[in-house]
């Protein structure tokens, strides 16, 4: 398989995957990708007032 | 007796190839080195030698398919003796009256890029679509073969799908409406019964690595009465009574001929043993929600198992159960994205079409490792998906259709 090793690393390895409560008004939520190209990828952000930010 | 114990990667992708029994290589041995002569030779004993082993190879081979050992041309493979069945045969019996060829959309790639390839020469090709199941309308084929055709060519078991088409009907209709009858018989032979006259084939491609035999030698069966003509690929020394010339490899004819006596033998004992094991990997991977099987649940080969997991990528799928050596139903094998053109055919969602694995099953699979391949693959199926986006949509009721993806 054509892919690097980090890649692998962190397939193997999942780092900050999971999901977030989308209906608190503190989540954004984005969405990109396509099933038929199977590279649907969701990013998930939650922020706080004082505007520190949380990924997933 | 000691238990094989299980080795790493477990092979399971015996659809594109299988391992040399080992009785097939110790046949080929002696025709390396001292057994050297060539066959074509006809004035020393060299020659003849190899010459008497090449007349037993060619028919044990012809014997599986209830051929004459005439009717057998060695080829270096399926890949060519379907070049030269289908582009033999237009070229030979074209005419005015004679230029159109009748075939599948399922079809291997080289019986499709073949005809593409005739196409340019000016023949008409009809792909004809299958059914959701995988098999073609015989009806639809019938109907579809008309005063000019010259050959239909349908593959007998799918390579990706395993469904067997009903090429005794096949063979009977073309027989009646006088067309010439070529199958690709590459994951068939030695596999299921195959009878050439019972089924009207008047030329057959077969592969010897697909049945345990070496790579690199295939054979086409051409029928002999009434006498099948076919213009040459290969011209040069008029060998294979001038349909392919070239000197035989005598140690591949050997390894072929061995592999398809043993083939014979083992069949019915070789096709229970995959029907258990691969019944019991069917019955245990359906198990698993969204999962769909690919192609007609009965008219198959059972070594053959495509199977969909939705919302789950096939690529992701066999990075995660790297202990198995299986293939995607998605040709990302093949450098490109898209879609198995086999699944699309059988009108198989693009989406789904993404998520397919193809398991194979042959004589040296195990229990053990069904096992084990059962086991991991419903342990990566839940672990992809608890992080597939997709999933946990369609776990909350959201239909996936309803939403305006970005393709590209």
């Amino acid at each position: 398989m054509a892919y690097s090793d980090k890649v692998m690393n962190h397939y193997e390895n999942p780092r900050n995957v999971g999901s977030m409560d989308k209906a608190d008004k503190s989540v954004g939520t984005g969405l990109v990708g396509a099933p038929s190209c199977g590279d649907v990828m969701k990013l998930q952000l939650k922020i706080n007032k004082e505007g520190v930010i949380k990924g997933r | 007796m000691v238990k094989k114990e299980m080795q790493f990667p477990i092979y399971m992708d015996y659809q594109s190839t299988t391992p040399m029994d080992k009785h097939v290589l110790d046949a080929m041995m002696p025709y390396f080195t001292e057994k050297f002569g060539n066959p074509h030779s006809r004035s020393h004993s060299f020659g003849w030698e190899s010459g008497e082993a090449i007349d037993i190879a060619r028919k044990q081979v012809a014997d599986l398919i209830k051929a004459d050992a005439k009717e057998i041309v060695f080829t270096s493979g399926a890949t060519e003796a379907n070049n030269l069945a289908i582009k033999g045969a237009a070229h030979y019996y074209r005419s005015d009256e004679k230029k159109h060829i009748v075939t599948l959309k399922t079809e291997h790639k080289c019986v499709l890029d073949a005809c593409r390839h005739l196409e340019q020469e000016g023949f008409e090709i009809t792909y004809l679509s299958v059914r959701p199941d995988g098999l073609v309308d015989i009806k639809e084929l019938s109907e579809s073969i008309r005063k000019d055709t010259i050959l239909v060519s349908v593959m007998a078991i799918n390579n990706e799908i395993g469904v067997i088409q009903p090429i005794g009907e096949i063979g009977r209709i073309c027989k009646e409406k006088g067309v010439l009858f070529h199958t690709d018989a590459a994951q068939s032979f030695g596999k299921i019964d195959m009878d050439v006259n019972e089924m009207n084939i008047d030329l057959m491609s077969i592969s010897a690595h697909k049945v345990y035999g070496p790579k690199g030698i295939g054979a086409l069966y051409v029928r002999r009465k009434p006498r099948i003509r076919l213009e040459p690929l290969i011209n040069g020394g008029g060998q294979e009574r001038g349909v392919r010339s070239g000197t035989l490899p005598t140690p591949l004819v050997v390894g072929f001929g061995k592999a398809a006596e043993i083939a014979g033998e083992r069949m019915v004992e070789d096709y229970q043993k995959i029907k258990i094991l691969s019944d019991k990997f069917q019955k245990e991977i359906l198990s698993i929600p969204d999962v769909y099987l690919n192609g007609h649940k009965e008219f198959k080969w059972p070594g053959c198992i495509n199977v969909s997991f939705a919302y789950i990528e096939g690529e992701s799928l066999i990075l995660s159960a790297k202990e198995l050596a299986v293939s995607s139903g998605s040709a990302c094998t093949s450098d490109s994205l898209e879609p198995s053109y086999i699944l699309r055919a059988l009108g198989v969602e693009e989406e789904l079409a993404h998520t397919s694995i193809r398991f194979g099953f042959g004589r040296f699979t195990t229990e053990e490792e069904v096992d084990f391949a059962i086991g991991l693959i419903k342990k990566s199926v839940g672990k992809l998906r608890e992080m597939s986006p997709l999933w946990e949509m369609a776990q909350e009721g959201i239909d996936l259709k309803s939403i305006k993806w970005s393709d590209h």
